[in-house]
């Protein structure tokens, strides 16, 4: 499975990066976040409640950022599982500077395992476009208020 | 035979159908006893994984939590491997835990059990249960786990091979297509299928400590098989101290006869905890725990001489076991499969090699037809293939190859000898209900208007009522397949009859109770026919390819004839004649001549319990029991006819008519049998149109739901037409054959020669099912793009 999503923010390519690195905006931003915490340097641990279709749990695990080349591009893996199945996904991240704003590009290949491919498999490209959604906007939000904001 | 009689061939509403229909069933779920506890398991997510760690402290703290149960748990307490019911020359038999110990082999396999007071407490614990797991790579297809470094399921079985196995004359099959005028060949993937019975599986296990005995109660074909089974090879609870109970059962298609997992957690579970102890499968597990059905890769090949007579099939099949050699798994690809590749027809030679092999999925064994489908679409998809390329009808190039009715019994090449048969005329009364030369005809017009319409046709054959014990034994069976029956008779007339086959949708209660009173001449109303309940029954095999009337049926006539034997006797004794003078009728005694001086059925059974004026040498009471083992199997055949219409802009294939000509010999409910074939006919139908199950290239089943999973509908059939010829098996007493399996065997090869006919205007040979929308239409869109490119 492949999925992919582009998103253009109204701040700097160094707001939104920026916005990126820091946890507590991480756990504001990413819908159904109940902790995210650093666990190491450019790492961190967390619980989620995720819900795809029919299969709804919380999910314990980690989120790793590397190849990171500030504020252009990182690769993301994330790992974390439930009693309903397990997800692993690697993901790459780019952001270009577009005048004031900055257009946010993603590619990632999540492998599901369990209940949660069985029965959610199917749906997981149109929550995943619709969580991208709602991260982006909260993120856009939080990047504003990074220092060297523009206004809007 | 008894057709003649006042029920036997009577078309009766089956007397169980009250219960079921208005919610008074009993079945393994509604069961609830004082103190039951319940089971919920942890299941493997991952397709092919190690445990390296599995922490059950926080679940077991959870409150209402009783145990947790492990793999390691088991292994300490010396719970034995699930074993397989049928041996082959080198089978590799890898070890089949309730409870994987170490590695997990399959999505859904057990790596732990939660039991506690109540099940939404079981399912949320089962989450508290601390697992690491390091995933690994897996295979799903057959012929991937074949090839050179795929993932290994058990080191035990190198290269995946569980059996290689082979049938028929190899060098007589090479010989015959050295000569042929004409050869063919297809690559056939006859597709996995999940059973979806209507009743998920359940079981529940009691432990009685005063008389260290145990009761199970489960969604079982052959409670028997399961006392056999967890006694002798799993738990070693003796034998006598073991109580299997199987109650009203809402279906099982071969997928409620093995031994499962569960069944063997719930009995050790019931001790540990001293409570009762049930587990009752959501529809999502028995997605990824029910024995499934089918998966086979095959290349076929069909070789005819100048005078279209066929001279040689040659078969090679990869069939993917799934994980685990499951109850009844090698036998299913092998015996139930190679030796029915000669069909109905007078095939010279025959050679077919099967490679079985083990992936990361869901164990595959028996499902309605089992082995039999399979075969069958080989067969009948080459016959047809062949004819379409010796430009011949279908139907005639079949009628040319019948085996004729004076050459039975028939020795195939590939090792059975058919009892019966009398292939045309099955052929000719579907050809006239089909309207066959109109409907060539409507083909042919709409075909110049872009209707497609396709004919298909499956001159099936196939044998049931397994079958001589001798035989099977021979063949590696690790069980008899006799069957038993106890007719017994109250003071008061009224006729308990103990049958060793189990009813699970058959109509049983209704059928044989027709059998008995017939012979008995005692209202129907006065037989109870009592099953599924190792506590109550004869030791007995239960029921599986469709062997419960020629088998089970044929032991309860021939019970029943020694009731009368010595009804008789009595009834002598009181009238004060000689035996063989005393006439029975309309359920009255009398000797011959004098029918105004009579012993009712009613006087005979109440002074047989009496004994108070009795033969000196007889011993009192009215009961009997007959284990009966039949001589050879039964081969019920037929020719169905599918009618579809596919539509040249979307691919959806409409079937629009359907008619099913079987032979089953004498029909003891021709009600219950057509019941039989409307659902095996949509069963059969569902494989070739939609069903499918889908593993993705690291084994997670991505059709585990009826979103995915299409079982057909209402509205995905027309109303089948149903005929029959009537060829009485010469072996059993009834005369009877098996009707259970006959729609699926013969409809899933019907529909997919329709579809293959309807595309022949593209040129387009042959397409693997199921036919859904989107795989038709890219055929089309395909064949019109190379029309056009040669244009």
């Amino acid at each position: 499975m492949q999925l992919s999503g582009s998103h253009t923010l109204n701040a700097t390519r160094e707001q939104v990066w920026a916005a990126l690195q820091d946890p507590a905006v991480l756990a504001r931003c990413v819908p159904g976040v109940k902790d995210l915490s650093p666990d190491g340097p450019d790492r961190f641990r967390g619980s989620v409640d995720f819900q795809v279709g029919p299969v709804k749990g919380t999910y314990q695990g980690f989120l790793t950022m590397r190849n990171a080349t500030p504020p252009e591009s990182m690769t993301l893996d994330l790992e974390a599982k439930a009693p309903v199945g397990i997800i692993r996904a690697t993901g790459v991240m780019q952001l270009q500077q577009q005048g004031n704003a900055t257009v946010l590009t993603w590619t990632g290949s999540p492998q599901l395992s369990g209940m949660l491919a069985t029965l959610g498999a199917r749906l997981l490209p149109s929550v995943a476009q619709q969580m991208a959604g709602k991260f982006f906007s909260k993120l856009e939000v939080e990047a504003q208020r990074k220092p060297g904001g523009v206004t809007v | 035979m008894s057709e003649t009689g006042k029920y036997f061939g009577k078309a009766m509403k089956r007397v169980e159908d009250p219960r079921f229909v208005t919610g008074t069933g009993r079945y393994t779920d509604d069961m609830t006893l004082p103190g039951m506890a319940h089971a919920a398991m942890l299941r493997s997510p991952y397709a092919h994984a190690r445990v390296t760690r599995l922490d059950t402290s926080a679940a077991l703290a959870h409150p209402g939590v009783l145990a947790v149960i492990t793999g390691k748990e088991l292994l300490e307490a010396k719970v034995g491997s699930i074993p397989t019911g049928w041996l082959l020359p080198d089978l590799k038999i890898p070890a089949h835990y309730a409870i994987a110990p170490e590695v997990a082999h399959h999505v859904g396999d057990i790596l732990a059990c939660v039991i506690a007071e109540d099940r939404a407490t079981a399912e949320d614990a089962v989450g508290l249960i601390d697992v690491d797991l390091e995933p690994m790579d897996a295979v799903a297809l057959g012929s991937e786990a074949l090839a050179q470094g795929a993932p290994l399921v058990h080191p035990e079985a190198p290269g995946n091979v569980a059996f290689e196995w082979q049938i028929g004359d190899r060098e007589a099959v090479d010989a015959n297509f050295e000569r042929a005028y004409k050869t063919v060949k297809l690559n056939l993937r006859n597709h996995r299928l999940v059973p979806n019975a209507i009743e998920p599986r359940a079981s529940m296990a009691s432990y009685q400590r005063a008389g260290d005995e145990y009761t199970l109660w489960t969604t079982s074909q052959n409670p028997h098989i399961h006392r056999l089974l967890i006694a002798a090879f799993i738990l070693g609870i003796p034998e006598h101290k073991l109580r299997v109970i199987s109650p009203d059962v809402g279906g099982g298609f071969g997928s409620k006869i093995f031994q499962y997992q569960e069944e063997v957690i719930v009995l050790y579970a019931a001790k540990k905890v001293n409570r009762p102890v049930k587990w009752a499968a959501r529809r999502s597990e028995a997605f990824v725990s029910d024995m499934q059905g089918r998966d086979h890769e095959t290349v076929a090949e069909l070789a005819v001489d100048e005078n279209h007579k066929v001279l040689g099939l040659r078969v090679k099949t990869v069939a993917n076991l799934g994980a685990y050699l499951t109850t009844f798994a090698p036998a299913v690809p092998t015996y139930l499969y190679g030796t029915l590749l000669n069909g109905t027809y007078k095939f010279p030679a025959v050679h077919c090699e099967v490679t079985g092999v083990f992936t990361h999925t869901v164990p595959v064994d028996a499902y309605r037809g089992a082995g039999r489908p399979e075969a069958t679409y080989v067969v009948e998809r080459m016959m047809s293939r062949m004819a379409h390329e010796l430009g011949i009808d279908p139907a005639e190039f079949r009628r040319l190859n019948f085996i004729q009715p004076d050459e039975f019994p028939y020795q195939t090449p590939v090792a059975l000898v058919y009892d019966s048969g009398n292939y045309e005329p099955a052929l000719d009364q579907a050809l006239e209900r089909v309207k066959y030369a109109d409907l060539r005809r409507e083909q042919e017009e709409g075909r110049k208007q872009g209707r497609y319409i396709g004919i298909g046709f499956s001159s099936y054959l196939e044998a049931c009522g397994l079958a001589p014990s001798k035989l099977v034994g021979m063949l590696g069976a690790q069980a008899g397949q006799w069957e038993s029956a106890v007719v017994r008779v109250m003071p008061t007339g009224k006729v308990e009859v103990l049958t060793g086959s189990h009813s699970h949708g058959q109509g049983h209660e209704t059928a044989f109770a027709q059998i008995v009173a017939d012979d008995l001449q005692i209202p129907i109303e006065d037989i109870a026919i009592i099953h599924g309940d190792t506590g109550r029954i004869p030791y007995g095999w239960g029921s599986y390819g469709s062997r419960s009337a020629a088998v089970g049926g044929s032991a309860l006539k021939l019970a029943t004839s020694k009731i009368l034997d010595k009804a008789r006797r009595i009834a002598a004794h009181l009238l004060e004649a000689a035996p063989e003078d005393v006439e029975y009728e309309g359920g009255k005694f009398f000797a011959k001549g004098v029918p105004s001086n009579a012993k009712s059925f009613f006087d005979v059974a109440l002074m047989a319990h009496l004994a108070h004026n009795f033969p000196e040498d007889m011993e009192p009471g009215l009961e009997a029991s007959y284990f009966y083992d039949p001589k050879n199997f039964v081969y019920p055949f037929g020719t169905h006819i599918a009618v579809v219409e596919v539509d040249a802009d979307t691919g959806k294939t409409k079937l629009i008519k359907y008619v099913a000509v079987d032979d089953c010999g004498p029909m003891i409910n021709p009600l219950i049998a057509e019941g039989q074939v409307h659902g095996g006919i949509a069963q059969g139908v569902g494989q070739a149109l939609l069903e499918n199950t889908v593993y993705d290239e690291q084994g997670q089943l991505i059709s585990g739901t009826y979103m995915e999973y299409a079982m057909p509908r209402a509205d995905d059939l027309p109303s089948f037409e149903i005929g029959h010829t009537v060829t009485p098996s010469p072996h059993n007493p009834l005369g009877v054959k098996g009707i259970g399996e006959a729609g699926t065997i013969a409809s899933t090869a019907a529909v997919a020669n329709a579809v293959i006919d309807a595309l022949a205007p593209f040129g387009i040979d042959h397409l693997d099912m199921p036919y859904t929308p989107e795989k038709v239409w890219r055929a089309m869109q395909g064949a019109r793009a190379e029309q056009a490119a040669d244009d």
